[in-house]
């Protein structure tokens, strides 16, 4: 990869592909197979969608676009609509479509959208093992001939036929597939065509897709047509009686018999072997009896991977040996003899400094555990669980009016709670992310919660681990069912696609780890240092202490804990540490009853994990809904903490 | 299984009378999609993009926890909320 040259930045006079097709299909290894190491991942513009680009391996002035899976246009989703807009406003010398060769009706009728689209293309068909493994023959020549487009058979995690991939991008064709729809969407295409901006694709297909209804088209068509033009598509469409639903029931009923009689002369079906281990775990995997097991031994194998791998050994390594140890005293050290003014230097480097506090939290504290949590997650992707993982949690997140999509940012919670906040964009509808978004700052416990809790419950007893374990599940299932009432909007119901089980490539779900990790010191971090400097202030001005003494006596009376948690409560949410120190330490001196402990770390729960989360959902969800969240979850902890203490004294509960 | 039977026994009458709900199929069983039930268009437009529309026989695969169907070579889940609106034949 040394022919790698560093201009990958330089978009402006560079071409630029687009890679495109359905969810599954192994886009993203084929992106890794042609664009090797150096990839940049950003939220495209204007939306708050991931997208990677990277320079080609054999062609460094060439930028490869992955855009999200899509599984034909219009888009369905948030993700989905990226691609289309990827389409309509890039400058685009070529689209690569990757398509899953044993699935030829799907690949097709995106192919069959793209090649309307009239962009020079190529087709590759992806995954030709699992096809022919279950007895598909495919004629690529045929489908060439009846596209007018490259057409080649790939096997992307073997690396086969990449190179003929490759031959075909440096000679894209504009195809034709020669396609006539009924009179009226003909004839009504003739109408409104000389009114459609000029777009990055065909006049043909965006008219196509605008009579379809596209949303993302039509938002694109009222920003970029005049005013009078606007008017006339109107019209034109409501002179031909047409609707939405009719000129799209036309239009796919058109395609639909174009490709079935294409897939009759390409594809022929053999008897296929028997059934592929990969079909049969995936079937395992949701059986209503088999299904659980595997999900427990999934999910303890992610919990030692990241709790006890990650935010024990790897954490204990870089927090306590690298930074508590050599860097930070040096730091200070030096800092100390730099800087006179005791102002700046605790700023730096002070008890609450944007250094000591700061970066040694996100990068010594967070990032091991952020960072092992990604490549169980890539595993995850990759190997096509997640969408399983789903189907099992559903009825769950049901009750919740969510659906077992909410799963993946629920379970990212258990790690960071600020991280996740940030994953609830993989959600469809702002309805269920505000819903996901409200739970896991209330109910998920992040590791940093996690790490005090399980800590200070080791003292007590089962019992009390269980009293702590039910409130928080209770509070969870009894907040997201009311919510889910009061919220507008209806809950979408679950559908997904199980690919088959696969081993993930390593070193893709490492690759695609490193993007992450990089977009997490881009975007969270920054969020640390900000709430750093807040507590800074706050503690400089001498703020802090007068905020915590106001909150003694509710902490005394109410919870009826000794005043000195209050400390612990509000720097918790600065600084894990602190919070577990504190209690510990007032635990160890038998300053807390076994009923205090489960009071304390019941609240601790309950609050939002820490700051950063806390600007993540400002960022995320608006300042409006932020507010929202803090004036109800923070008061509802403290509401539900005393209640319990009032229980646990009248039952007379002593652990 | 017994309901399979009774099933199996009215498709002697009427051919009108054999028509099914997806939820309602066992699994294993093939099924001809002959209808769906008005569900709203980006629904419709998902359900098609992935194969599932009248004309197409689909195998169903499992009922529990969520409706598992394969149509082509992909397995699609849905729950039962979906899996009602679509309306079947024995394939």
């Amino acid at each position: 990869m040394t022919h790698c040259s560093p201009t990958t930045t330089n978009t402006k006079t560079a071409n630029q592909i687009a890679l495109v097709g359905n969810p599954n299909v192994g886009k993203s290894i084929l992106f890794h197979r042609l664009t090797g190491k150096y990839v940049v991942v950003s939220n495209y513009p204007g939306t708050t969608v991931e997208i990677t680009r990277g320079a080609l391996k054999h062609s460094t002035q060439t930028t490869l676009i992955d855009t999200p899976g899509i599984v034909s246009f219009p888009p369905r989703s948030d993700d989905e609509a990226v691609t289309s807009k990827v389409l309509l406003e890039e400058k685009l010398d070529a689209i690569l479509q990757v398509g899953d060769a044993k699935n030829l009706r799907r690949t097709l009728f995106l192919a069959v959208q793209l090649v309307e689209m009239g962009i020079p293309m190529t087709l590759a068909l992806n995954m030709m093992d699992e096809a022919e493994s279950r007895g598909y023959e495919v004629d690529a020549e045929v489908i060439s001939n009846a596209l007018g487009i490259p057409v080649s058979k790939a096997i992307a995690t073997r690396g086969f036929g990449i190179n003929k991939v490759i031959n075909d991008l440096a000679l894209p064709q504009v195809g034709s597939c020669g396609i006539a729809y009924p009179e009226v969407v003909e004839g009504t295409l003739v109408e409104i065509i000389p009114h459609l901006p000029s777009a990055g694709i065909s006049p043909r297909a965006l008219g196509l897709l605008y009579l379809s209804g596209d949303p993302t088209v039509e938002d694109w068509i009222a920003s970029n047509a005049g005013f009078d033009a606007y008017e006339k598509l109107r019209v034109a469409i409501t002179s031909n009686n047409g609707t939405e639903k009719i000129f799209q029931a036309l239009i796919e009923e058109t395609r639909e018999k174009f490709i079935t009689h294409l897939i009759r002369a390409a594809q022929i079906k053999n008897p296929s072997e028997k059934i592929h281990w990969g079909a049969r775990l995936g079937q395992l995997s949701t059986h209503p009896v088999w299904g659980i097991p595997i999900l427990l031994l999934v999910l303890y194998g992610m919990y030692w991977f990241v709790g006890v791998f990650g935010a024990g050994t790897l954490v204990g390594l870089l927090e306590n040996k690298l930074f508590g140890e050599v860097i930070n005293p040096w730091i200070i050290k030096t800092i100390a003899g730099l800087i006179p003014f005791p102002f700046l230097s605790e700023f730096l480097v002070g008890e609450y400094g944007i250094w000591t506090m700061g970066i040694t939290y996100a990068f010594a504290l967070l990032l091991p555990i952020v960072f092992t949590f990604f490549i169980v997650f890539g595993i995850l992707e990759d190997s096509g669980y997640l969408p399983r993982l789903s189907i099992l949690s559903n009825k769950v997140f049901a009750l919740m009016g969510l659906n077992g999509q909410a799963v993946l940012p629920m379970v990212l919670g258990l790690g960071c709670v600020t991280m996740a906040t940030m994953t609830t964009r993989i959600l469809s509808r702002p309805r269920d992310r505000f819903l996901v978004t409200l739970l896991l700052a209330l109910a998920i416990p992040c590791s940093a919660q996690l790490g005090v809790v399980l800590g200070m419950i080791s003292g007590v007893s089962i019992a009390g681990a269980a009293i702590w374990g039910l409130v928080v599940v209770a509070i969870m299932l009894i907040v997201g069912w009311l919510a889910a009432k009061l919220v507008p909007g209806q809950r979408t119901p679950l559908m997904v696609e199980l690919p088959p089980l696969r081993l993930p490539v390593f070193s893709n779900v490492l690759i695609k780890t490193l993007a992450r990790v990089e977009w997490y010191v881009k975007e969270a971090v920054p969020l640390f240092l900000i709430g750093t400097i807040l507590v800074f202030l706050l503690d400089f001005f001498k703020i802090l202490p007068i905020i915590i003494h106001g909150l003694e006596p509710i902490v005394n009376s109410w919870l009826g804990l000794p005043p000195e948690t209050a400390t612990a409560f509000i720097l918790g949410l600065m600084r894990r540490d602190f919070a577990a120190t504190d209690l510990f330490l007032m635990q160890s001196q038998g300053l807390l009853n076994p009923r205090q402990v489960v009071v304390s770390i019941t609240t601790i729960t309950l609050f939002i994990p820490c700051i950063a989360s806390i600007f993540m959902i400002v960022k995320e969800r608006g300042i409006k809904i932020a507010m929202g969240m803090i004036l109800f979850i923070f008061p509802l902890a403290i509401l539900i903490g005393g209640l319990l203490n009032k229980l646990l004294v009248l039952i007379n509960w002593n652990g | 299984m017994q309901f399979q039977h009774r099933r199996q026994h009215r498709h002697h009458f009427s051919d009108g009378v054999t028509d099914f709900r997806l939820s309602e199929a066992t699994p294993g069983q093939d099924v001809l999609i002959k209808a769906i039930d008005e569900i709203g268009p980006s629904l419709l437009r998902n359900l098609h993009a992935y194969g599932i529309f009248p004309g197409r026989t689909i195998q169903v695969l499992s009922q529990r926890p969520v409706t598992i169907i394969q149509v082509d070579e992909s397995e699609i889940a849905f729950e039962s909320e979906i899996a009602n609106k679509i309306i079947c034949d024995r394939g």
